[in-house]
């Protein structure tokens, strides 16, 4: 056989294999979601991929959650989730297209829609009883509940949760004579203050990591900017209220005592009782917390800090739960799994244990649920507080979701680290962006 | 290939019947003709399912449009990915990167080991060999532990490089160095080319034993200084060596960084320090875009053949053998 | 004759300690760093003051070290095996024999040189996954069953062979692969052996396949489970530098005690 022959007759091969492959799929549900029956002796295995599984200060709290379904409600129903951890949110997408069953996913927002289009992600009211799913979702803040839904439907349920949170170190506080119970609450502040630490303790004064991927739009949103148009057919991140918000941002990181390096590198540095204010997610909260016992001082926080007298508007972080089960009894499977973990017991684990935000805001004064894990620790208020008041982080348009996320990334970084113009970096992306989603 | 081979088959063997000879002789002739590709079939099969058949395949999808999900097929887009491609600004930076790289490693990789080589060459006995074996131990490394290393030395907080620069009063504040544009891909570079002196010194000591002693008692006779015989002399009958690792030197570099790319920087800050290689793999598994990644294979390829093939004419040309 | 201590003699000798440090200097401070305690692990000491070995139980409670040592060696091995079965095969077809198409599938083996892997890693990782043998030491293995550089090493030295040794062979009645196994074996055994080192060298260092392919420590290669320790968010750079150590530690041994061959080893191929 030559070489040629060769070539052509795998390429064939490929190509068929291919083609067959593609009408071995079968199409999608329609109408009312058909459940499964669950049988306890068989049970019925669904795969769940979470990154926070990943995260040191995640993983035991995620194992804990995981652990006591598959003992308790697992067990008398007849379902075992397998646990896959996902620390780089690209193992999902790698098995999906290795077409291994891939149930369920602890999904980040911003790339949900491109997920739904092209990894076969289901809606809710698609495969889920309509009734209990209505009734699950009743104390769940509406405002969290928005935030999955695409076109009408609910395509993610929220389900580890946070709003940012300025965390900052008592110790450096009182030696550069400020007082940490009364928090900086504008940027100007937080520039007094950062400026001060700086100069009392050689200490960094403040950190929030130029590629942090969604407090920058809380920073944009609070100055009255936008980030993605509401049509979704084009970006708003180059007009004028948003750039003022990140020159703001560039000034902070040259004058500003701003510590420099990526997200892993500021946490770190934070947590090694190194820098004076810190801005990220609760998630960290228990990791910091530690942290600060161990180094020997003290950890307060507050909310996202506002431009002059306009309230903040934070964004989310975390993620939410997209479902893509195959088949009738996985549609069972995995609401008995959703159920649990986004229902009173299931939150309860999720805060007291890795620090998200109960999005069942009554637990907080539940005391059989979280009154007693928030009192002591006030930060909670502070994050419920803000709860009110967020606005989605976008969800890129279809296809490009991965690209375009990168793109403004990259132009938010170069804006703030380099001497760049703002608004000519900024107006470069967004045109490029513009280009990719007319 | 330098020797004809004289003999195709073995000459029969004498005192055979001669029908059966025939026979046996025809039978035999096929299956000589089948025994040497008998025994180049393990190696061509595996080559032609792993290598050659996904090259082709990749060239295949350069035209289409696929996100790698079981269940979709690929979607013909003709030269659309090449289009996009070309005004992709990242993809564009990416290339200034690769040739970046390219240049930047060839004092690792030429320079700095001609002159370890030389230095070491000239000493006698046990420090010689000490020196060499020293120089060796990065490369034999994996790129992850060396990346790990790295990264703690050059921690922006936490790192010995900041915390003896701070204290020197080189900088004043500590620089983050694999998130500041202007550090992350001369780091990549170095550490790249710290892995790869060795690798060089050791080939060009080589190939330095290689040369004969007499034509440097000659060169001395004839009142020539270290330095003349080392330009005129040492580096002449070196060029095979030199040339060969230049074409190594050009061609692979760029791949050679891919991993503490992947590991240090992945590509960043905003795309500062990201190689077309990276671009390819990042495309594919991270954007999911196949056809996006299969052209810019498809690209790099004819690219990179056609600097081969340039290099390959001129090792030809240059070299300088001893006969 | 150049005196012994010369100033050009010492101004080598300070140039070459200094290459040496700056290229031994990170491993050493990697092992440093790996004996010393929380507090320690932020400042300059050269020498841990107060070591601690509980760096190095915390990282292997972390990862399944054991397991993916024994998994990278396996892979390495694996390969060479593999390439030095495939590549003995080959170069023998091609130096024994003369036929048709000889040019050519030198020409193709040569090629395979310039194909960067990223050219063929998509079909090649849906082609594994199809196969089921993702998450597998055969996986990762397949794609690099054959190595060119094998093949061509192997025909250099074939080629310095003695044919008439071989010819008399054949009037012997000995069969081709009688030849191969019993009359040019075992006088190559010192070059198979050094192309054997190169070749697991190789594999034990071998990085983006095997973390596309495996994403479950307990699969991957000692490699690829470092970096997914080395990457999430901890502050614990103690055990990071001690499960680096330990990463660094099978190949170092080898390389002390089989030094000498493995310079040589890298020597003689590269010399054509």
């Amino acid at each position: 056989m030559t070489k040629a022959k060769k070539g052509i007759s795998a390429l064939l091969a490929l190509t068929t294999a291919v083609g067959l492959s593609a009408c071995g799929s079968a199409a999608g549900s329609s109408g009312e979601a058909e459940q499964g029956k669950l049988d306890p002796a068989n049970p019925t295995k669904i795969t769940f991929y979470s990154y926070s599984l990943a995260a040191p200060t995640m993983k035991a709290g995620m194992e804990h959650l995981i652990q006591e379904f598959n003992d308790t409600i697992g067990k008398e129903k007849g379902v075992v989730v397998e646990a896959v951890a996902d620390p780089t949110y690209q193992q999902y997408k790698a098995d999906i297209s290795a077409g291994k069953p891939v149930d369920i996913v602890q999904h980040t927002f911003s790339t949900l829609d491109a997920s739904r289009l092209n990894l076969g992600f289901k809606a809710y009211e698609d495969v889920f009883p309509k009734d209990q799913l209505e009734e699950h979702l009743k104390g769940i803040e509406p405002n969290a509940l928005e935030l999955g839904k695409i076109d009408g439907k609910m395509y993610g349920l929220a389900f580890t949760f946070s709003t940012p949170i300025v965390f900052m170190n008592g110790k450096l506080f009182r030696d550069a004579g400020l007082d940490p119970t009364t928090p900086p609450k504008t940027w100007a502040d937080i520039k007094e203050a950062s400026l001060k630490i700086k100069a009392a303790t050689g200490k960094d004064g403040f950190g929030l990591a130029p590629n942090n991927g969604w407090t920058t739009e809380g920073l944009i949103l609070s100055n009255g900017g936008e980030v993605l148009a509401d049509d979704r057919k084009s970006v708003k991140f180059a007009e004028p209220a948003a750039v003022e918000a990140i020159e703001m941002w560039q000034d902070m990181y040259k004058n500003g005592a701003h510590a420099v390096g990526a997200e892993a590198e500021l946490a770190e540095q934070f947590m090694a009782g190194n820098m004076g204010m810190y801005i990220t997610s609760t998630a960290l909260y228990s990791g910091i917390r530690k942290a600060s016992e161990a180094g020997g001082w003290d950890v307060y926080g507050t909310g996202l800090p506002q431009f002059g007298d306009k309230p903040s508007i934070p964004v989310n972080s975390g993620s939410m739960l997209a479902v893509r089960p195959d088949s009738p009894t996985k549609n069972a499977a995995v609401w008995e799994f959703i159920k649990f973990v986004t229902g009173d017991r299931g939150y309860t684990i999720i805060t007291s244990e890795i620090g998200y935000l109960p999005l069942r805001t009554a637990l907080a004064d539940d005391p059989n649920g979280l009154k007693d894990f928030i009192d002591k620790h006030p930060l909670y208020r502070t994050n419920l507080e803000q709860l009110q008041r967020i606005h989605p982080v976008a969800i890129w348009p279809g296809e490009y979701a991965s690209e375009i996320t990168t793109l403004f990334s990259d132009a938010i970084s170069k804006s703030v680290i380099s001497d760049s113009n703002v608004a000519e970096t900024l107006q470069k992306a967004a045109d490029e962006i513009n280009k990719m989603i007319q | 290939m330098s020797q004809a081979l004289e003999t195709s088959y073995a000459p029969p063997l004498p005192g055979k019947p001669s029908i059966a000879r025939n026979r046996s002789l025809n039978g035999a002739k096929l299956w000589r003709k089948l025994k040497p590709f008998l025994y180049l079939l393990p190696a061509l099969l595996l080559l032609g399912i792993w290598m050659y058949r996904p090259l082709l395949n990749t060239f295949y999808l350069a035209f289409h449009k696929w996100g790698m999900v079981p269940g979709t097929s690929p979607e013909f887009v003709g030269f659309d990915n090449f289009t996009r491609l070309m005004e992709n600004k990242s993809f564009l930076s990416s290339i200034g990167n690769t040739l970046f790289y390219t240049a930047g490693l060839l004092p690792f990789s030429i320079l700095i080991p001609l002159l370890l080589a030389t230095v070491t060459h000239q000493m006698e006995g046990r420090m010689k060999n000490v020196y060499r074996a020293l120089f060796f131990v990065p490369m034999i490394l994996a790129p992850v532990s060396v990346s790990a290393i790295w990264r703690w030395l050059f921690h922006p907080s936490n790192g010995l490089v900041n915390d003896v620069l701070l204290r020197l009063g080189a900088i004043s504040q500590p620089i983050a160095y694999f998130s500041d544009p202007s550090f992350a891909k001369w780091l990549i570079l170095f550490i790249t080319g710290w892995k790869m002196v060795g690798f060089s010194t050791i080939m060009f000591s080589a190939a330095l034993t290689g040369i004969n002693r007499e034509y440097y008692e000659a060169a001395a006779i004839d009142g020539a200084g270290s330095m003349k015989q080392f330009f005129r002399l040492t580096v002449p009958l070196m060029s095979p060596m030199i040339l060969f690792m230049l074409t190594m030197s050009i061609l692979f570099s760029s791949q050679w960084t891919f991993a503490y790319i992947d590991i240090l920087t992945t590509g960043g800050p905003y795309g500062t320090s990201t190689n077309v290689y990276y671009e390819m793999y990042k495309y594919a598994f991270s954007n999911l875009n196949a056809g996006f990644s299969a052209a810019a294979a498809l690209l790099f390829f004819i690219v990179f053949g056609v600097i081969s093939l340039t290099l390959n004419q001129l090792s030809r040309r240059y070299s300088f053998y001893d006969n | 004759m150049k005196k012994k201590f010369s100033g050009l003699a010492i101004a080598q000798h300070t140039v070459l300690a200094a290459m040496c440090l700056i290229a031994l200097f990170p491993i050493y401070w990697m092992v440093n760093s790996s004996f010393k305690n929380e507090s320690e692990i932020f400042t300059s000491s050269l020498i841990p003051l107060k070591p601690i070995f509980s760096n190095y139980t915390y990282a292997f409670e972390q990862m399944p070290i054991i397991r993916m040592m024994f998994n990278s060696f396996g892979v390495a091995s694996l390969l060479t095996l593999s390439q030095l079965a495939t590549g003995l095969l080959a170069a023998y077809a091609l130096v024994r024999w003369r036929f048709r198409g000889q040019g050519f599938i030198f020409a193709l083996l040569s090629l395979t040189w310039l194909i960067p892997f990223q050219a063929v890693m998509i079909p090649n990782y849906v082609l594994v996954n199809q196969l089921g043998f993702n998450e597998s030491l055969i996986g990762i293995v397949l794609p690099f069953a054959v190595s060119t550089f094998a093949i061509l090493s192997l025909y250099q030295s074939f080629n310095s062979f003695p044919r008439v040794l071989i010819e008399a062979a054949c009037i012997d009645g000995q069969s081709d692969f009688g030849i191969l196994t019993r009359l040019i074996l075992p006088n190559i055994k010192s070059t198979v052996a050094s192309l054997g080192i190169i070749l697991f060298i190789n594999g034990w260092n071998e990085y983006l396949w095997p973390m596309l392919i495996t994403k479950k420590m307990e699969n991957a290669p000692l490699q690829i489970g470092l970096r997914m320790f080395v990457n999430s968010d901890t502050n614990m750079w103690g055990s990071m530098m001690a499960a680096t150590a330990v990463s660094c530690l099978p190949i170092l041994l080898i390389y002390l005690v089989l030094r000498r061959q493995i310079v040589d080893s890298f020597v003689r191929f590269g010399i054509k």
